[in-house]
C-alpha cells in the first residue's frame, strides 16, 4: 500500500516531517515487531489519520482510511492512541497483536479541525477566545446551494438573512451584532487562508442608478447574485466562525467584523478515490401576502375609470375573479451534479471536483445555473518544503426578475383580480391595460409582462487561485508564504421594454454592466517553537499585503427602435451615455503573535498588527492594534485534577482585543461626477471630503467558559461580550449649509452585548440508536450612545423602500425626547423609546399625539394627524435566537438530522401590508363601509388643556379614502414581538451497509438520502414569511432585515438524491 | 550557520517588501472621477444647476402666486401649504449650497491659479446671484457659517447680512470682469459659458442687473433708493439680446427645459383664471392681448380658459370641448411626450431666461415711478412691454396696435403703479420674479 512506503519513508530519515506530524512533534524510528488494529470513534466509525505513538519512544504511525494501523511494539510497551479533538488513551502491549481502540472524545470537536488565526491548525483547548467550527459534510448535507444559508441555527452569534428567495439570490451575513451602523458588517470570508471576494453588486455604481432613471435599483429592488453563492458547497472540507475580534486581530482590515474561514478539501494519499452526488428538488412558495377581492378599483365608492386603486364598489356578484398570485408562482426545480477525484502518493496528492447546478425559482423566468471545476494540488518539493496549490473556476448566470415596488410581488398582488394577469398580450401583442385612459406607465403593473418582456441577466466569470509554500527547516522553526487571487467578471444586461411600466416614460430602456473584481493578497510569516522545561513558547512574525480592485462599467440607452430587440444597439445614440468607477484599494501590515504555555493549562497569548492603508489621509495612514488572551483549563491543573465529579474538562478564558478598520477609498477629497445637462462638465458630487479621517476602532472583551461533563456527553461553550466601536466612517446626511448632501464623519459610539450559548449533548449513545441534540443560543443587542454630529439618526436611504419607513439607528431616547419636544414635534415615550438608542430601530412616520399621548385628530376631516419627523417606531433586533439541531443515527446506517429555528421577539416591518392597505387591497380594508370614530383627541387649539375636546366625527372610510392612503400612519404596520419557529432543514440519509453492497470492489460506499428545506414557519406575524431583506448586502450598515416589502422568502423545497464513491 | 543564514535572508525579504511602501499606497485618487477640474468644465453645470434650482421651485411659487394651478382640489400648494417631510421647495436652496455651492470655490480657485480673471469674475457674479435669488425666496438663511468645514450644526443670518454679501461680491466681480491681464480673453471664457459665449461686456451687465435686484427689492424700506435702482438698471442689460438665456439641448430627460413635455413636469398644473383674465381683455379694458395665442392655447370650443385655484379642473373630462389645454398648448388626452411640441417657452429645447431686459425695464419703471419720475416711469413701462411682446415674437404690428389700445395708458400721468405690477406679471410668468 502506498500509504505504507509513506511511512517507510518518513522511517527512513528523522528530517522528514509532514505537517500535521511536525504539528505533534513527533519523528519516527523503525522497528521490527509489528502491533496492527483498528481505531474508531463511539459510532463505530474509523478514524482516519488517528496517530499511534508507543509511549517515550519517537516511534508513531497513522490510521489509514479505514481506521487501521500497523505498528512495531514490545510487549509491555504502551502505545498513545491520539486524535485532535478526542480523548486520547493509552493501551498497554499484551500477548495479542491485535489491539482495537475506540477513541471517545469531545463531542464538540469530533473529526472538525479547528483553524485559527493566518489558517492554521488549532487546538481548541488552547484558544482564549470563542470559534464555532462545523464539517463541510453537514454543510453539504442541508442541500443548500449557498453554503452559507446552513449556518444560520448552527452557530451561535451568526445570524443571516437572505435578501429574497430567488433562486442565485444574495445573503447577509453578521457576527455578533453592528460593527457599523454605515460601512459593512459582512466578516472577512477566508479560504485556505487568504481573503476572497464575498460581496454582491453595488447597484449605485450603474448609469441608471446615479442619474435615477425610473427602474433604478438603490440596492432595494433586484436580488443579485452573491458572490458567497459561487463557493461549491461540495469543496468545503471544514468552515470555522472566529467569532470577535479577539480572533480576528491578525487579519486586520475587516477582521472586526469576524472571520469566516474556509479550509476546502485536499487529496489525500492512497488509492484514488472517485465520489459522485447529485440531487434533484423542487420548490413552490406556499406563504403570501393576502388581498381583498371584494372591492374593484375607484375612488371614494365610487366607479372611477382612472383610478388604479381598490377604493371602488364591490364586485358585482357575477364577476369573474382570478386568482392572479398563485397564478403567477409555479414550481421551482433544481439539479445538482457533483464530481470529484482525489488520490496521491507520498510526495503529491490532488483533488479534482467539477459541480453543475441549474436552478430554476418559483417565480416565472428566475434561473440560475453555475459550474464550478477546482484542482487542488499538495506536493513534497524537498524533505522540509511542502508546496500546495488550489485553482477554481466557476462560471454562473442569473436570470433575475425585479423585485421591491416595481417588482413581481407587488405586480402580481395589485393586478386587478377581474382580470387575468396571465393574458398580459393583446392580440396584437401589445400589453393589455385595464383602465381606459391609462396608459403603460400608469396602468396596473403586470407581473407576467414584468418578467417576461423585461430581462436582467448576470453572467460571471471567477477564478480562483492561490498557492501556498511551507518550509519547515527545523522542528522548531518553519515559514509560511501564501499568494492568493480571486478575479470575477460579471457580464450583465437589464432591458425595460418601452410597454412596461418601468421603460414607458423613456420608451424603453438597455443598460449592459461589466463588474470587474479583484483581490491579490500575499501573506508571509515565520513561526518560531521553544520548550524550556514546563513552559512552551511560540512566536509568529509576519507580513501581509492586500491590493483590491474593483471597476464597474455600464452603457446606456433608451428610446428602443424595436419593442422586443435587447440590444443597446437598438437605442437612440443620442441618449447612450456611460459611466465608470473604479476603486483602488491597498493594506500592507506586519503582525506578530505570541504564545506562553505552561503545561497546556494555562496559556497566555499576545498579539498586535500594524497596517498601512491607502484610503486614508497621509498622517493617519498607519496604524496599531494589540489583542491579549488568556486561557486556564482548570481541569488540567494537577492540583485539581480529577476533582471536579462529573466535570471532565473545563476552561476559562478571557480576551480582549482593539481591531482599526480603514476608511472606503477616495474619501479624503470630494470628487465631481459628470453633469448630464446641456453642455456636460463637472461638478461636485454628493459626498463631501474628509481630509482627516481616521481608521473605525472596536475595541472588545470576551470572557467565557468551556465545560465538558460526563466523559464530553455534554459540552457547554458560553461566551460573554462587549464591543466598544468608536470613530465610526459614516456617511451621514448633513446640512446643505456644509455645502454637500452627505458628509463624511468620524463619529458616533455604539456598544454591543451579547451571549452566545452552544450546547452539546449526546443523549443516547448506543451501538445501535445515537441521538444528539446541539442547541445555538444567541442574544446580543447593538445600542448607539451617540451618532456622529449630533444628529438625531442614522439612516441608508436604500432602506426606504416603501412608505416613510426606514432601517435606522437612533440616538437614546433622552437625547431625541429633548430634542422632539415640542407640540407637534413631540416624542412619544411609549411608542418612539422602543428602537431609541438602537442601531437596528426601524424609524417612521407616526401619529401626531398631544403631551398625553393621545392622538390628534382634524376638526374638519375628523382623520388622525400625522407626525412627519422620522421617530423610531420599532426595534428589529430579536430578543434571542436558538438553533436547535437534533441527529439521529439507527443502525448505523440510517441517519436523520433537523434543524429547528426559533426567533423570540423583535420587530418586523410589514411593508406589504402598509402598501396594500394605502391602495384598498388589504384584508383589513374589508370593514369600510361601517362608520366609526377615530380615537383621539380634536387639535382645536384646547388639546393639550386638561379638558380636550375627545374626537367625535364620525367617517366612513369608503366614502373618504383618504383614511388609507394617506391618514394612517406606518407605526400601525410595525408588527411587535415577532416570534417564529421554522424547520430549516431536515436530511434522511441511508448509508447501504458494506454486506449489501457486497464483494465488489468498484462502490465503496453508497448512499441516498431525501432531504427538506424550509418545510414550515409557525409565527405570530401576520403577513407571509418576513425572512427576507429590504436591501440586498450591498448596502451596508445594519442592513435592512426585518423589512418585509415585495420580496418572497425562501421557498419550500424537497430533494433527493444518491453518493456514491468508487 | 545555515540557520542564521536563513533567518536573515527571510527578514532581508521582509524589508523588501516594504521598500516603495509609501509608492504603493499612493492610490487614493479617484482614476474614475477627477477630484478638482478647469473651470471651463465646471461653468457649464453651474449655469443649468441656476436653471435647475429656480425652475424646481418655481412650479410651487407659481401655484403661490397663481400663474398656474392644480388640477385637482385642494392642491397643498394652491392652499399656500407645503408638503410635510418633503424636500419639494427645496430645491433653490440645494442648489444653492451644494449643486451651484463649492463649485464656485472650485472655479475661483483654480481660475485665480491661472490668471482667468474673466472666470473668476463670473465665479463670483453667479454666486452674488445666487445668494440674491436665494434669499428672495428663503428669507434668512446660512451666511457666515455656510461651507465652513467640520460644522454640522449651523445659524441663520439676517437678510441685511445677506443683502450687504450680494453687495460686496458684485463690487468684486466687476473688478475681476475688467481685468484684461492674465489669461483672460473671450475664446478662453466662451468654451465654459453657454449663455454670453465669453462677452465680458454682457457679464458685466448681468452683475449690474443682480445690484438692480438687490437694489430694488427692498423698494419697501426706508433705505431704498430709487435712483440707485435706475443708475444699475441702466447699466445692466440693453436689450433683449443681453437675456441671460441658459441654453438646453432638449435630447433628453436631462438636458431638456424643465418646463418642457419631456420633463412633464406641469402635467397636472393649468394656468389660472387670473392669468387669462390679464390677456383676453377682462382686465385691460377689453383688449385681446396678441400674446395671449402665443403664450397660452384656447380650448377646443376654441375659448381660452384657466382654472380658479384651489377649486381644481371641472372641465377636466375626456372629449369635453372646454377642456383646459395643458401648458403646452395640447389637450391633456396627450399624453407621449414626443407627440408634444411644446408653447412659448414651454418647450424643450427653449432657453430658460433667468435675467430678462423687460424684468429690468419694469424694475425701473417701478423705481422711476416710486422716485415721482412719471416720464421715466411710463417710457421704461413701454419698453418693458415692447421688449416682452418681441420676446414673445409678437409682429411689429400687433405690437403698435396693442400699445395704442385702451390697455395701455395713453400717458404718463394716467400710468399706476398697478399697471406697471400687471404688466410685470404677464412678462414674467413663468420665470416669476
Amino acid at each position: 500500500m502506498k500509504f505504507f512506503q509513506l511511512i517507510k519513508m518518513f522511517t527512513k530519515s528523522k528530517q522528514s516531517l509532514n505537517f500535521l506530524l511536525f504539528l505533534l512533534g513527533f519523528t519516527f524510528i523503525g522497528n521490527a515487531q509489528e502491533v496492527s488494529g483498528t481505531v474508531r470513534d463511539n459510532e463505530g466509525l474509523p478514524l482516519i489519520g488517528a496517530t499511534v505513538l508507543v509511549n517515550g519512544t519517537n516511534t508513531g504511525t497513522i490510521c489509514d482510511y479505514d481506521g487501521k494501523y500497523k505498528i512495531a511494539a514490545k510487549t509491555g510497551q504502551e502505545l498513545v492512541f491520539s486524535m485532535i479533538g478526542m480523548e486520547s488513551k493509552t493501551v498497554k502491549v499484551g500477548a495479542s497483536n491485535v489491539i482495537d481502540v475506540v477513541l471517545g472524545g469531545s463531542v464538540l470537536l469530533e473529526d472538525i479541525v479547528i483553524t485559527g488565526a493566518l489558517g492554521l491548525v488549532q487546538d481548541k483547548r488552547k484558544l482564549s477566545y470563542s470559534v464555532q467550527a462545523i464539517r463541510g459534510s453537514d454543510i453539504k448535507n442541508t442541500q443548500r446551494d449557498n453554503a452559507f444559508l446552513a449556518l444560520q441555527g448552527r452557530i451561535a452569534g451568526l445570524s443571516l438573512t437572505p435578501t429574497s428567495g430567488l433562486a442565485g439570490g444574495s445573503t447577509s451575513i453578521n457576527l455578533r451584532g453592528v460593527n457599523s451602523i454605515g460601512n459593512s458588517n459582512q466578516p472577512l470570508i477566508v479560504m485556505d487562508g487568504l481573503p476572497i471576494n464575498s460581496g454582491t453588486f453595488n447597484q449605485h455604481t450603474l448609469y441608471s442608478d446615479a442619474n435615477s432613471v425610473n427602474g433604478n435599483i438603490n440596492n432595494n429592488r433586484d436580488d443579485t447574485g452573491s458572490r458567497l453563492a459561487e463557493i461549491n458547497p461540495n469543496d468545503i472540507e471544514s468552515i470555522t466562525v472566529l467569532k470577535g475580534p479577539e480572533a480576528a486581530a491578525l487579519y486586520g482590515n475587516e477582521g472586526a467584523n469576524g472571520v469566516i474561514l474556509i479550509t476546502t478539501k485536499k487529496g489525500k494519499a492512497g488509492k484514488s478515490k472517485i465520489s459522485y452526488n447529485n440531487r434533484f428538488s423542487t420548490s413552490q412558495q406556499y406563504l403570501y401576502p393576502e388581498i381583498q377581492t371584494v372591492y374593484g378599483r375607484g375612488k371614494n365608492g365610487l366607479v372611477d375609470v382612472n383610478d388604479p386603486d381598490y377604493f371602488g364598489p364591490k364586485f358585482p356578484s357575477n364577476t369573474k375573479l382570478y386568482d392572479n398570485v398563485q397564478n403567477f408562482f409555479q414550481n421551482g426545480s433544481n439539479t445538482r451534479q457533483d464530481l470529484a477525484f482525489e488520490g496521491g502518493s507520498d510526495i503529491f496528492t490532488y483533488r479534482l471536483s467539477a459541480a453543475y447546478l441549474k436552478a430554476k425559482g418559483t417565480i416565472p423566468t428566475n434561473e440560475y445555473s453555475q459550474v464550478n471545476l477546482t484542482a487542488t494540488n499538495e506536493v513534497k518539493l524537498t524533505k522540509w518544503l511542502k508546496a500546495s496549490t488550489r485553482f477554481g473556476i466557476t462560471q454562473n448566470k442569473n436570470l433575475l426578475p425585479p423585485g421591491g415596488s416595481q417588482g413581481y410581488l407587488i405586480g402580481s398582488l395589485r393586478y386587478p383580480s377581474d382580470y387575468d394577469m396571465r393574458n398580459y398580450l393583446t392580440l396584437e401583442g401589445d400589453r393589455t391595460l385595464t383602465l381606459p385612459n391609462s396608459n403603460y406607465g400608469s396602468d396596473n403593473e403586470n407581473a407576467f409582462f414584468n418578467v417576461y418582456k423585461n430581462a436582467r441577466e448576470e453572467n460571471t466569470n471567477r477564478t480562483m487561485g492561490n498557492v501556498s509554500l511551507t518550509a519547515d527547516f527545523k522542528p522548531w522553526w518553519s515559514f509560511t508564504g501564501r499568494f492568493g487571487s480571486d478575479i470575477y467578471t460579471t457580464s450583465a444586461n437589464r432591458f425595460f421594454h418601452p410597454q412596461s411600466n418601468i421603460g414607458f416614460a423613456r420608451t424603453g430602456w438597455i443598460e449592459n454592466y461589466v463588474d470587474f473584481g479583484r483581490i491579490l493578497n500575499t501573506t508571509l510569516f515565520t513561526t518560531l517553537k521553544k520548550k524550556i522545561q514546563d513552559i512552551s513558547g511560540s512566536i509568529i512574525v509576519g507580513t501581509s499585503v492586500d491590493d483590491r480592485r474593483n471597476e464597474v462599467t455600464s452603457d446606456y440607452g433608451e428610446k428602443l427602435y424595436l419593442a422586443n430587440f435587447n440590444s443597446i444597439n437598438n437605442t437612440d445614440p443620442t441618449t447612450q451615455r456611460n459611466r465608470t468607477t473604479l476603486s483602488r484599494t491597498r493594506l500592507m501590515g506586519v503582525f506578530a503573535k505570541a504564545e506562553v504555555n505552561y503545561k497546556d493549562w494555562l496559556i497566555v497569548n499576545l498579539t498586535g498588527r500594524n497596517d498601512w492603508s491607502s484610503t486614508l489621509p497621509v498622517e493617519n495612514q498607519s496604524y496599531f492594534y494589540p489583542s491579549a488572551g488568556l486561557t486556564v483549563n482548570f481541569t488540567d491543573i494537577p492540583a485539581l485534577k480529577d476533582k471536579f465529579g462529573p466535570l471532565n474538562f473545563g476552561k476559562l478564558r478571557a480576551s480582549f482585543a482593539n481591531v482599526g478598520n480603514p476608511a472606503p477609498a477616495y474619501k479624503i477629497r470630494s470628487r465631481l461626477t459628470t453633469q448630464t445637462t446641456t453642455g456636460g462638465g463637472f461638478l461636485y458630487d454628493f459626498y463631501g471630503d474628509n481630509p482627516s479621517l481616521k481608521p473605525e476602532s472596536v475595541e472588545s472583551v470576551e470572557l467565557g467558559t468551556e465545560l465538558g461533563f460526563l466523559n464530553d456527553r455534554i459540552v457547554l461553550d458560553f461566551a460573554w461580550y462587549s464591543k466598544s466601536i468608536k470613530d465610526q466612517i459614516v456617511v451621514q446626511r448633513l446640512s446643505y449649509g456644509t455645502g454637500f448632501i452627505f458628509g463624511l464623519l468620524n463619529g458616533g459610539d455604539l456598544n454591543t452585548k451579547g451571549i452566545d450559548i452552544q450546547l452539546e449533548i449526546t443523549a443516547v449513545r448506543k451501538e445501535n440508536f445515537r441521538w444528539k441534540v446541539n442547541t445555538n443560543f444567541t442574544k446580543y443587542k447593538t445600542s448607539v450612545l451617540s451618532l456622529p454630529a449630533q444628529v438625531s439618526e442614522y439612516y441608508d436611504s436604500d432602506t426606504w423602500a416603501v412608505g416613510n419607513v426606514r432601517a435606522s439607528a437612533f440616538a437614546p431616547a433622552e437625547v431625541l425626547a429633548s430634542r422632539f419636544n415640542s407640540p407637534g414635534n413631540l416624542f412619544y415615550s411609549e411608542l418612539n423609546s422602543r428602537g431609541a438608542g438602537s442601531a437596528t430601530a426601524i424609524g417612521g412616520w407616526s401619529y401626531l399625539r398631544n403631551s398625553k399621548g393621545n392622538i390628534l385628530v382634524d376638526p374638519s376631516t375628523g382623520l388622525p394627524l400625522r407626525n412627519a419627523n422620522f421617530l423610531p417606531i420599532g426595534d428589529r433586533n430579536p430578543d434571542f435566537v436558538i438553533g436547535l439541531t437534533n441527529d439521529f443515527t439507527i443502525m448505523k446506517n440510517l441517519n436523520i438530522s433537523f434543524l429547528l429555528d426559533l426567533r423570540k421577539g423583535g420587530d418586523i416591518f410589514n411593508g406589504n401590508e402598509m402598501y396594500l392597505y394605502q391602495i384598498g387591497l388589504s384584508k383589513r380594508t374589508l370593514d369600510r363601509e361601517a362608520p366609526f370614530v377615530f380615537k383621539g383627541v380634536v387639535k382645536d387649539g384646547k388639546e393639550e388643556t386638561e379638558t380636550p375636546t375627545i374626537n367625535a366625527k364620525q367617517i366612513i372610510p369608503n366614502d373618504n379614502e383618504l383614511y388609507y392612503s394617506v391618514a394612517v400612519q406606518p407605526e400601525d404596520f410595525v408588527e411587535r414581538d415577532i416570534n417564529w419557529l421554522r424547520l430549516r432543514d431536515i436530511t434522511l440519509r441511508y448509508e447501504f451497509p458494506k454486506k449489501i453492497l457486497g464483494s465488489q470492489k468498484v462502490v465503496k460506499d453508497l448512499s441516498v438520502f431525501v432531504n427538506g428545506t424550509d418545510l414550515f414557519l409557525i409565527t405570530n406575524y401576520k403577513g407571509a414569511d418576513p425572512y427576507v431583506s429590504t436591501t440586498n448586502p450591498a448596502t451596508g450598515g445594519a442592513g435592512g432585515f426585518g423589512m418585509d416589502f415585495g420580496k418572497t422568502s425562501l421557498p419550500r423545497t424537497f430533494s433527493t438524491g444518491l453518493s456514491v464513491t468508487f | 550557520m545555515k540557520n542564521k543564514i536563513l533567518i536573515k535572508s527571510f527578514f532581508i525579504a521582509l524589508l523588501l517588501v516594504f521598500n516603495g511602501c509609501d509608492n504603493y499606497l499612493d492610490v487614493n485618487f479617484d482614476p474614475s472621477f477627477p477630484q478638482t477640474a478647469e473651470s471651463s468644465s465646471v461653468l457649464a453645470p453651474v449655469l443649468s444647476q441656476m436653471v435647475r434650482g429656480e425652475t424646481f421651485d418655481t412650479r410651487y411659487v407659481g401655484q403661490y402666486i397663481q400663474n398656474w394651478a392644480w388640477i385637482t382640489a385642494n392642491n397643498v400648494w394652491d392652499l399656500h401649504g407645503y408638503i410635510a417631510g418633503s424636500d419639494s421647495g427645496g430645491e433653490k436652496w440645494r442648489s444653492h449650497y451644494w449643486s451651484i455651492g463649492k463649485n464656485i470655490d472650485l472655479m475661483i480657485e483654480q481660475s485665480s491659479a491661472r490668471g482667468q480673471w474673466d472666470y473668476v469674475g463670473v465665479a463670483k457674479a453667479i454666486r452674488a446671484w445666487s445668494w440674491q435669488s436665494t434669499t428672495d425666496v428663503h428669507g434668512e438663511l446660512i451666511l457666515k457659517q455656510a461651507w465652513e468645514p467640520n460644522r454640522y450644526v449651523f445659524d441663520f443670518d439676517t437678510q441685511d447680512l445677506v443683502y450687504a454679501e450680494v453687495k460686496r461680491l458684485c463690487d468684486d466681480a466687476l473688478v475681476d470682469l475688467a481685468r484684461t491681464d492674465g489669461t483672460v480673453s473671450e475664446k478662453s471664457l466662451g468654451t465654459g459659458d453657454l449663455v454670453y459665449k465669453g462677452n465680458r461686456a454682457k457679464w458685466i451687465k448681468f452683475v449690474y442687473s443682480v445690484l438692480a435686484r438687490n437694489a430694488h427689492h427692498i423698494s419697501n424700506k426706508s433705505s431704498y433708493s430709487p435712483d440707485k435702482v435706475i443708475e444699475y438698471v441702466d447699466k445692466s442689460l440693453s436689450s433683449n439680446a443681453d437675456n441671460f438665456n441658459v441654453p438646453h439641448t432638449g435630447s433628453n430627460s436631462a438636458d431638456a427645459n424643465f418646463y418642457g413635455p419631456t420633463r412633464n413636469n406641469l402635467r397636472s398644473n393649468r394656468a389660472t383664471e387670473f392669468f387669462v383674465n390679464l390677456l383676453n381683455g377682462t382686465v385691460f379694458g377689453g383688449v385681446t392681448d396678441p400674446r395671449l395665442p402665443l403664450m397660452y392655447t384656447a380650448s377646443p370650443d376654441n375659448i381660452y380658459r384657466g382654472i380658479v385655484p384651489v377649486k381644481g379642473d371641472p372641465t377636466n373630462v375626456t372629449n369635453n370641448v372646454m377642456r383646459t389645454p395643458l401648458l403646452w398648448g395640447v389637450s391633456p388626452a396627450v399624453t407621449v411626450a414626443a407627440q408634444i411640441p411644446g408653447k412659448y417657452i414651454f418647450t424643450d429645447k427653449a432657453d430658460h431666461p433667468l435675467v430678462t431686459y423687460f424684468e429690468l425695464q419694469f424694475m425701473k419703471a417701478e423705481a422711476a415711478f416710486i422716485k415721482g419720475d412719471k416720464n421715466l416711469a411710463y417710457d421704461a413701462f413701454k419698453k418693458g412691454i415692447i421688449a416682452h411682446m418681441e420676446f414673445t415674437k409678437v409682429a411689429t404690428a400687433d405690437i403698435n396696435t396693442y400699445m395704442n389700445s385702451a390697455a395701455v395708458p395713453k400717458t404718463a400721468a394716467e400710468l399706476t403703479l398697478s399697471q406697471i405690477m400687471l404688466q410685470k406679471y404677464i412678462a414674467l410668468w413663468v420665470t416669476v420674479h
